[in-house]
């Protein structure tokens, strides 16, 4: 008798190992006349194009993905595109965002929000270092 | 020491090729080699041209190299600072007035005005949403150009200033990239 209770509830302990643990992320675009496009969060698509005032749809990373090369908890940068009339610039958050097991993250991309261009910051941080050079 | 200067060469030259690289983009602000610029709105309104006369009370024409200095705005914002192109006006002197040449010939300076978005730094997602924004200077319609100040330096090297504020109305048609405002004249008091 015992036999047929532990079978079962070993194999209910067996499958709930094996299942993998989920998060979910999402992006909210609140800039002012904006489109946030081609969102990423460490090489994990996360929309398309997001509208001003709009939230992307939720999307489930699970704690181990190979393909991205994430394990979580993973702490990664927000790669974007902000296109304004037609005209497009990409960007990278100055912040990297953490997301844990089991978590529920929104990242809210504002007009406050700290970003950077590559291409942009390689010749600022030149003319800055021009700039500061002793005499 | 010796090392110091060799790194500020090095920096110099690098900065030269990249100074490079930068001359070849058709661009309104410096931070134009990051943006990717729409199919649909590539004739972006960029630049006013006008001839510049200078008279002093007596109806006589200054007569200098070139004008250093012409700040000018548009729909009362600024649209840059200018200096207007070199002509050569030997000979051309009646008289000499306070350090400064004057002529009874008419004589015009060329001012070519590329509109210049002066933006320091981009820091924020604002900041890059108002510099696109930003870019697109005038959008087709009637506009009024203000030269708001003009500044230029006598036989002695020192600078005289005048605050004009002379204005001239001009239209922007659709798909054009620049417009010929005509003549605008100032008088130094």
């Amino acid at each position: 008798m015992k036999q047929y209770i532990a079978i079962p509830i070993l194999a209910i302990f067996a499958l709930s190992s094996c299942v993998e643990k989920e998060s979910k992320i999402r992006v909210q675009n609140m800039l002012p006349k904006a489109l946030v496009k081609n969102v990423e969060w460490g090489g994990i698509p996360i929309s398309s194009q997001i509208l001003p005032g709009q939230t992307s749809g939720t999307i489930i990373v699970y704690e181990d993905e190979p393909y991205y090369d994430i394990k979580l908890p993973a702490s990664k940068p927000v790669k974007f595109y902000i296109s304004l009339n037609g005209d497009l610039v990409y960007l990278q958050t100055k912040a990297s965002f953490q997301l844990n097991e089991d978590d529920d993250l929104t990242i809210v991309i504002a007009d406050t929000t700290q970003v950077f261009n590559p291409l942009l910051e390689k010749s600022f941080s030149i003319r800055n270092l021009l700039k500061n050079e002793p005499k | 020491m010796k090392i110091t200067n060799f790194y500020s060469a090095c920096l110099l030259l690098l900065l030269m090729f990249s100074a490079c690289g930068n001359s070849d983009s058709v661009g309104i602000g410096q931070f134009d080699n990051a943006v990717i610029e729409s199919s649909a709105n590539q004739n972006k309104f960029k630049q006013i041209t006008f001839t510049l006369d200078v008279m002093n009370n007596g109806n006589e024409y200054l007569n200098i190299h070139r004008i250093d200095s012409i700040r000018l705005k548009v729909n009362g914002r600024s649209w840059g600072v200018f200096a207007s192109e070199s002509i050569d006006t030997t000979g051309n002197t009646t008289h000499i007035d306070q350090g400064l040449k004057f002529s009874s010939s008419h004589i015009s300076y060329l001012v070519i005005a590329p509109y210049v978005l002066s933006t320091d730094q981009l820091q924020t997602a604002g900041d890059f949403v108002r510099y696109l924004g930003d870019r697109i200077a005038l959008a087709p319609g009637d506009y009024v150009c203000e030269v708001s100040e003009v500044k230029f330096r006598n036989l002695s090297g020192e600078w005289t200033r005048v605050k004009p504020q002379a204005y001239k109305n001009f239209t922007v048609v659709a798909n054009t990239t620049s417009s010929y405002l005509g003549h605008i004249s100032i008088t130094i008091k």
